[in-house]
């Protein structure tokens, strides 16, 4: 291994102790990349649809990201029902982006070594 | 920020509607995104580009502007002027859409299902209206029956051009008046 690969090696490490490993899960992700492209935030009913998973996997993962401060949870009236209106917050931005560097860690280290 | 918001602004103006600072109320986002792209739809000319994925017919692009300019949409501030083809347009919607009477108890799903309907129609144009409403029921399962067929029929009024009344459909639609009465 040529030093640039021990460099991206220990930049993978670096990322890898800095992620929180329980957002590591598809669900969870894609909950926080929707809720940044729809900035304006999302229904759980479209997210249910969207994922299209059981009632009880969707609340768990949002009550799991609501509890860490990834998103927010906000009560609002539409068309006179009572809907959950779901926002990304400026943590859960900051744990994406630590996910996100940590991926393009592994990909540099993967274009080095050139594997087919 | 885009000239469009202008636009937008001042279609919201021109209709009358009371709206939140967007930055703070869901609902008036809600309802800018989807009046926005029904504009867009009918013709007016906006350089928005709307998807229909999740929580669609949905533009990122409107989304920065009125993030942007939450105080002037509040205030319905702008000195922009349609032209005839425009407020045509805008007195369409406000006919068939925003004084439909479904708004009095779902305007906003009403909103969402017209604006659905007319994008699927526009993407798909030889889709018959049976698999309109299956796609919109598998996109949007959230609304209606009822409501989904209401906006089929309110697009089909929304699309329909005078010089569409043949002779013989104007002698079709007697018919039927007649046998409705």
């Amino acid at each position: 291994m040529d030093f640039k690969q021990d460099q991206i090696f220990e930049e993978i490490l670096d990322y890898s102790n800095k992620i929180n490993s329980s957002v590591l899960t598809i669900t969870r992700c894609l909950l926080l990349t929707f809720n940044i492209y729809f900035r304006d935030g999302l229904q759980y009913r479209e997210l249910k649809t969207a994922l299209n998973i059981s009632d009880g996997k969707l609340a768990s993962n949002l009550n799991f990201l609501v509890k860490m401060g990834y998103i927010n949870k906000k009560d609002i009236k539409f068309d006179n029902k009572k809907l959950h209106i779901y926002n990304i917050t400026h943590k859960g931005k900051e744990e994406l982006k630590k996910i996100l560097n940590w991926m393009d860690s592994i990909k540099k280290l993967l274009e080095e070594v050139n594997i087919e | 920020m885009s000239e469009d918001i202008n636009i937008i602004i001042s279609a919201l103006k021109y209709w009358n509607i009371d709206l939140k600072r967007p930055d703070r109320d869901y609902s008036s986002r809600f309802k800018i995104q989807k009046l926005a792209y029904l504009c867009k739809s009918m013709g007016m000319s906006l350089n928005y580009k709307f998807t229909l994925y999740l929580n669609g017919p949905y533009s990122t692009s409107l989304t920065q502007d009125y993030y942007q300019a939450p105080k002037l949409i509040e205030n319905l501030e702008t000195d922009y002027k349609f032209d005839e083809k425009d407020l045509n347009i805008l007195d369409k919607i406000s006919e068939y859409v925003l004084n439909h009477p479904i708004t009095l108890e779902y305007e906003s799903e009403f909103l969402e299902a017209v604006a659905t309907v007319r994008y699927l129609k526009n993407k798909y144009s030889d889709m018959l209206d049976d698999e309109i409403f299956a796609k919109t029921k598998e996109i949007k399962q959230h609304l209606k029956d009822s409501i989904i067929v209401l906006a089929i029929n309110t697009v089909k009024k929304l699309l329909f051009k005078p010089e569409f009344l043949t002779e013989e459909a104007r002698k079709e639609m007697d018919i039927w008046d007649k046998a409705e009465d």
